[in-house]
């Protein structure tokens, strides 16, 4: 049992006892400093409900994750950017489909959880790797922490990961233009430093998280196009091509 | 001192304030509802989202026993 837990419940055993005791005197201050003791320690338990990993214990866990999932796409001499698909039937997290050929076909219809390499097709154009999105977590974060689902709701909504990777030191704000089909996407103070040119095909969940969630709320497909970074700060610059009925 | 501290020692500062200086529950128990909200608003954006999703049961516990205190206000001064 954690420090917090031990001093939480004690606060709030005490307060109980004077609350009562302070009841059963009469006595005022004693009543009002045992609702303080309670007020006291609910807020103390709140503030130990969950604990994050210091950035290095994470950085050293999920890297060699990051560069085993990449060298895999280098090994597979995959040319083509990541194209991020929304959450639908077949793939109720969503996925991420880095196509073998500039020139890519995606059977929606044909693609399931439990795939990964897409080499069973009639075409050429419709190889490729799938993957689970790295991101999909920190996604389920911002929808828990925005109290709604993402899906249909509306690019905007996608700025409200700024508050959740704030909070847990990931980045400081992210900000998300649309113009027509083009997207833009503007990370700053970005604290995970595994960002290189292979975020283009297979991001780190940071980034990942993002396009996912976009994908999700437009529901359309979305391909990156190109990543820029420096010191802390991601543009990510990518293309709605269209909605899962079109892949179908 | 990380952002979940600072917001529990202003919290318990606000709390040995108050009681303190009122002497009747239903205004202290007011005061640690503003307390409360003004913590959460101004230090929503840094702390955890589990944690500042944690505060609601008790903001929304205090807000009920605000609006208790406000129709026995009312009540008083209808009778």
């Amino acid at each position: 049992m954690k420090a917090k837990h031990i001093a939480g419940t004690l606060l709030i055993s005490i307060g109980a006892v004077l609350t009562l005791q302070g009841a059963v005197d009469a006595n005022q201050s004693m009543v009002n400093a045992g609702i303080g003791g309670v007020f006291l320690g609910v807020v103390i338990l709140t503030f130990s409900t969950s604990d994050y990993i210091k950035y290095d214990a994470f950085r050293a866990v999920v890297q060699p994750y990051a560069e085993l999932t990449r060298s895999l796409a280098n090994t597979l001499e995959l040319k083509n950017k990541a194209v991020y698909i929304p959450p639908y039937d077949n793939l109720r997290d969503g996925g991420v489909f880095v196509p073998l050929h500039d020139d890519f076909d995606v059977d929606l219809a044909k693609l399931d959880g439990d795939m990964m390499f897409i080499t069973d097709v009639g075409r050429e154009k419709e190889m490729g790797l799938l993957l689970k999105p790295l991101g999909k977590e920190l996604m389920k974060m911002y929808e828990s922490y925005s109290e709604m689902e993402f899906t249909n709701a509306g690019i905007q909504v996608v700025e409200n990961a700024s508050a959740v990777l704030r909070a847990i030191g990931l980045a400081k704000s992210v900000t998300v233009e649309e113009d027509e089909d083009r997207i833009r996407v503007y990370l700053e103070g970005v604290g995970v430093e595994m960002c290189s040119a292979a975020c283009e095909q297979i991001a780190c969940p940071v980034c990942s998280s993002i396009l996912l969630s976009i994908a999700k709320s437009l529901q359309e497909l979305i391909l990156v196009e190109n990543f820029r970074f420096e010191d802390g700060f991601i543009e990510i610059s990518a293309k709605k091509i269209g909605g899962i009925e079109r892949w179908m | 001192m990380d952002v979940d501290d600072a917001v529990v020692l202003t919290l318990a500062v606000w709390v040995v304030i108050t009681s303190i200086l009122v002497k009747t529950v239903d205004v202290y128990v007011t005061l640690l509802l503003i307390g409360l909200l003004v913590v959460a608003e101004v230090a929503g954006s840094f702390i955890k989202p589990e944690t500042k999703q944690g505060l609601k049961p008790a903001i929304y516990f205090l807000l009920f026993i605000f609006l208790v205190i406000v129709a026995r206000k009312v009540m008083e001064v209808l009778s």
